[in-house]
């Protein structure tokens, strides 16, 4: 599997567009934080760092275009054929997708992070922050289980590409559906939907980043255990379709 | 020798797949959103008039999608090399392709219409806008739908890698409902203030200029404002910008070394 990851990793760092990606997402986390004040898009904004919580959106956005982008070539030349002949096996291409992508994403918010933390003036105490940080790199996991999941399983490369793509626009769409379903249900219904929109990664977001009102508030340790239990069901029914796919 | 193609195409497309799961996203929205304004008007406040357009706010991204999908897969299966060797010509091929995306994405927002009626009518009654309101707001979001197919199809014309080619399609889609929004909401802010707080800068010119250029913003005037004496230039606008970006398609098509 190193050896998968290493290949993996040398096409990355290679990868223009990623280099782009990080460029920009410093650049825009920077601006936002710094003049997100003057936009009035929060409510009940407290810190500067608020601000970028919400420019931390990019992240997802991002992924959901470099996924299918950056894996599609894999689908090509019969790459995935040459490694299960050089004596790999379909686990180890599926965990070390999944890694080349996660480590992609960790860098994707270091540089977030960095970005936030030089332009926030007013930040919130450091136990906030180091939260925060750790339910961005969760929920961004999961989405990207999802993604190499459709990526490593749909041979159409097209497909993909949409696929994934609208998935983020959709989900988004589905997180004010359901928002506006909270208003209409009971209180022990309005918290059963509060935790599906928590399970959906861009659900997640809006409720960490001060956007939504306190409706869709659940506590740390389930948004955290939400995550971990998207990122393990894509990965086991990944594992297991990628297990069965025909590769060419 | 077009019939042919048309034929062809028109069977493809109701086939396709990502035609059909468009087909349930432009009702399932659609309906949700109805019952959703249903359960939240009165009863007393009359039809839901303008709500089967509510399709509008997606329609260019599933625009996007569906296109870009459908036209790759012709490049990807090597339709194109075929239709090509059967004798058909370049131009003859790309026109059909156009043809057949737009009335595709046409049949999106019908769909969207239909859905939205199925609960709108029996529940508040029919729709009392006026019948040209109703025809020119159609006509314009046929206008749109054009404009945006012409653009997928010139893009996957332009990019050889598909999935290049449908990830540009897309992020142009959703840059264009942005700027269209922005540049409407602009506007709109401008019209609402008091008359002795509006300072019209170049900015507000600038945006107000745009307003009936850029699809999405075309729609929301026309939804907002009815058929007014700049519905004609907007209507003209669209015409040229899909006559101007089918005739580079063609003209690239024409010289692109299809393999």
């Amino acid at each position: 599997m190193k050896s998968i990851f290493r290949a993996y990793c040398t096409r990355l760092f290679r990868n223009i567009f990623y280099i782009l990606g990080l460029a920009i997402a410093f650049a825009l986390t920077y601006r936002f934080t710094q003049n997100g004040s003057s936009m009035g898009l929060l409510h009940r904004k407290i810190t500067d760092f608020d601000y970028s919580l919400l420019a931390s959106l990019g992240i997802p956005a991002f992924f959901s275009v470099f996924t299918p982008l950056f894996l599609s070539a894999e689908h090509k030349g019969g790459a995935f054929r040459n490694k299960l002949i050089c004596g790999k096996t379909r686990n180890q291409i599926y965990f070390a997708t999944l890694l080349t992508m996660i480590l992609a994403m960790l860098i994707m918010t270091a540089v977030w992070t960095a970005g936030a933390l030089l332009a926030a003036s007013t930040k919130p105490a450091a136990e906030v922050i180091v939260m925060s940080i750790i339910k961005v790199v969760l929920y961004n996991t999961a989405a990207l289980s999802y993604l190499v999941y459709i990526a490593l399983t749909i041979t159409n490369e097209a497909a993909v590409t949409a696929i994934e793509f609208m998935s983020f626009q959709f989900s988004f769409f589905a997180v004010m559906m359901l928002q506006m379903i909270m208003g209409a249900v009971s209180d022990g219904a309005g918290k059963v939907m509060a935790y599906i929109i928590n399970l959906i990664p861009v659900g997640q977001w809006m409720s960490i980043s001060a956007i939504s009102d306190d409706s869709v508030h659940i506590s740390s340790a389930a948004q955290l255990g939400l995550s971990v239990l998207l990122i393990t069901l894509m990965t086991v029914y990944g594992t297991h379709a990628f297990g069965k796919r025909d590769l060419k | 020798m077009m019939i042919n193609l048309l034929a062809t195409g028109y069977s493809k497309l109701f086939r396709n797949l990502a035609f059909r799961v468009c087909l349930i996203v432009m009702t399932v929205i659609p309906m949700f959103l109805t019952s959703v304004a249903v359960m939240r008007s009165s009863p007393a406040a009359g039809p839901l008039n303008g709500i089967y357009n509510t399709g509008m706010m997606f329609i260019g991204l599933l625009t996007g999608g569906f296109v870009s999908v459908f036209i790759s897969q012709d490049y990807m299966e090597k339709t194109i090399n075929n239709k090509i060797m059967a004798g058909y010509s370049r131009t003859a091929i790309y026109l059909s392709d156009l043809i057949v995306t737009i009335t595709g994405t046409l049949i999106m927002q019908l769909t969207c219409i239909v859905a939205s009626s199925l609960i709108a009518i029996p529940c508040r009654g029919m729709y009392n806008d006026s019948f040209s309101r109703g025809i020119g707001t159609q006509l314009i979001i046929f206008c749109v739908i054009s404009v945006y197919a012409a653009l997928v199809l010139l893009i996957c014309t332009i990019i050889n890698s598909k999935s290049y080619a449908v990830a540009a399609s897309m992020i142009a889609m959703i840059l264009m409902l942005i700027a269209g929004i922005a540049v409407y909401d602009m506007v709109a802010g401008k019209n609402d203030a008091p008359a002795a707080q509006t300072e019209i800068t170049t900015e507000v010119k600038v945006a107000e200029k745009l307003s009936f250029v850029l699809p999405q913003s075309q729609m929301y005037v026309v939804m907002d404002k009815g058929l007014t004496a700049k519905t004609a230039k907007m209507i003209g606008f669209d015409v040229i910008s899909v006559t101007v970006m089918s005739l580079a398609g063609l003209l690239i098509f024409k010289r692109k070394d299809i393999k």
